[in-house]
C-alpha cells in the first residue's frame, strides 16, 4: 500500500523584514521567486516542480507560521481529516485561494503547538531543467541553490504524542529517536514518510518553536561551498560544516536575516518501510548531533524562533 | 566611540556597531548569543545606564514591556552614549 503523505511540501516562515528576507532567500539560498501577494513572497528551489515550497510572511517575530505536507489525492485529504479528528485533534478546512496557487487543505494544531496543513493540490511550474531529455542542473544558478526543501526540526514538550500522531495517523516511520539514558523517555524523534532519513523531527523544548528548515544539497563539497557562500555574504554561521551522527548527513547551520535557522544538508542514509529505529541515549546526544565535536553548543538548543 | 561597562569591565563600541560584536572583538564571551539577527533573544541584556538605538528585533523574544524596562538584545543594540549594561541570561 502506498502511503498517503508524499512529502514535506511547504514551510511558511515569518520574517521581520520581507524585502531583506526575499533578497536572502533569492540570492544567498538561491531559490526562485514564484509569486507575491499582499503579505507574502513565494519561492521554489530549482529542482522542485510545485509552485512553492517556502513562503515568507511579514510578522513582528520570526518563526514558522505553518508547514504543509502534500498528500496524494483529495480522497486522502478527507480520509486524514477523519483520522486526525479520531486521534483527538481539531481540524479546519483551509479554503481555496487563501494563498497563491494552492488548492484546499486541512489544518490542525499538533500536540507541540505547531500548525500542520495537509493538501493535495498546488499549481505545478515544473523544474528548471524540465522533464524531457533534461540536463543535470540548470545554468545560471545563484547562491547555495539547493535541489529542494528537505525537512524541518521543531521543538515542543510532548515529543511522544507528536511522534504517535505522525506514526499512527499519517503513517510515518521513525528513523531515529533520542531517549533518556534508561531509554524510558523520548526526547528527540526523527520521522520519515519518504525514503529519506527524516522529513520532520522533534526535539524536546519549548512548545510551538521552530528550530530549522533543511535544504538538500548534493554532497559534502556542496555543504562546504554553501559555507563559503555564507561567509562571502557575511551570514552568521552557527555550526561550520560537519557530520551528524543522527541521519549520517553532512551539514552547515546558519541563520536567515530574521534569525530563523537554516541548514544545507547532504547525504544521509535511506529509509524503507521496515527500517529499524535507531536509538541515541541522551549521554551520547553530542555525538549524535555533531559527530566530530561530540558536544552540543548552547545556541543549538536555545536559539529558537 | 563609546565606552561600555559590563560586569565592572569596559570595552569600546563604535556608534554604528552592535554591542555584541564590539564585546566579542575583545574575546569576551560573557554574553551568550544565537542568531545575531534580533530573532532568538539569547543575547538579552539589561541597560543600567545610557542611551541606545534598538534595531529590528523579535517581539516574541523582546516584548514591549521588556523594551520599556530597558531590556534589549545586544546583537541589535547600537549605543548613542557611554553605557552600563547587565547580562540577563546567566
Amino acid at each position: 500500500m502506498q502511503k498517503g503523505v508524499m512529502r514535506l511540501g511547504r514551510v511558511e516562515l515569518k520574517v521581520m523584514d520581507l524585502q531583506e528576507a526575499t533578497n536572502y532567500y533569492t540570492n544567498i539560498i538561491g531559490l526562485e521567486e514564484t509569486g507575491r501577494d499582499d503579505e507574502r513572497v513565494y519561492f521554489k528551489a530549482w529542482d522542485e516542480s510545485d509552485h512553492h515550497s517556502i513562503i515568507l510572511r511579514k510578522a513582528d517575530s520570526p518563526g514558522m507560521e505553518h508547514m504543509g505536507f502534500k498528500v496524494r489525492s483529495i480522497d486522502d485529504l478527507a480520509k486524514f481529516e477523519k483520522e486526525i479528528e479520531t486521534f483527538g485533534l481539531t481540524t479546519k478546512r483551509v479554503s481555496d485561494g487563501t494563498r497563491l496557487a494552492e488548492g484546499q487543505g486541512i489544518r490542525c494544531e499538533l500536540p507541540t503547538g505547531h500548525q500542520l496543513e495537509l493538501y493535495a493540490e498546488i499549481e505545478k511550474l515544473g523544474t528548471a531543467v524540465g522533464t524531457l531529455n533534461p540536463h543535470p542542473w540548470p545554468e545560471n544558478l545563484r547562491g547555495i541553490a539547493p535541489h529542494r526543501l528537505d525537512h524541518v526540526l521543531l521543538t515542543g514538550d510532548d515529543v511522544e504524542n507528536a511522534t504517535r500522531f505522525f506514526m499512527e495517523v499519517l503513517d510515518f516511520g521513525q528513523s531515529e529517536r533520542i531517549t533518556t539514558v534508561d531509554q524510558e523517555h523520548m526526547i528527540g524523534s526523527f520521522l520519515y514518510t519518504t525514503n529519506k532519513a527524516h522529513d520532520i523531527a522533534f526535539i524536546k523544548g519549548p512548545d510551538a518553536k521552530f528550530h530549522h528548515a533543511g535544504f538538500h544539497v548534493d554532497n559534502w563539497y556542496d555543504v562546504l561551498k554553501a559555507a563559503d557562500i555564507l561567509t562571502r555574504n557575511e551570514v552568521t554561521i552557527e555550526v561550520t560544516p560537519t557530520r551528524h551522527g543522527i541521519t549520517r548527513g553532512q551539514t552547515v547551520y546558519f541563520y536567515d536575516p530574521s534569525g530563523n535557522r537554516n541548514e544545507a544538508f547532504a547525504s544521509g542514509y535511506m529509509t524503507y518501510p521496515d527500517f529499524e529505529t535507531i536509538t541515541w541515549t541522551e549521554d551520547k546526544i553530542g555525538q549524535g548531533i555533531f559527530y566530530h565535536r561530540r558536544e552540543l553548543i548552547e545556541s543549538f538548543s536555545k536559539a529558537l524562533t | 566611540m563609546y565606552k561600555i561597562n559590563i560586569n565592572e569591565k569596559e570595552f569600546n563600541c563604535e556608534h554604528n556597531e552592535d554591542l555584541l560584536k564590539a564585546l566579542r572583538k575583545t574575546l569576551d564571551d560573557s554574553i551568550p548569543f544565537g542568531c545575531r539577527m534580533g530573532g532568538c533573544g539569547m543575547c538579552k541584556i539589561e541597560v543600567v545606564e545610557g542611551d541606545y538605538k534598538l534595531g529590528t528585533s523579535s517581539m516574541a523574544a523582546l516584548s514591549l514591556e521588556e523594551r520599556e524596562k530597558r531590556y534589549t538584545l545586544a546583537c541589535k543594540t547600537y549605543p548613542l552614549s557611554d553605557m552600563k549594561i547587565r547580562i540577563e541570561n546567566k
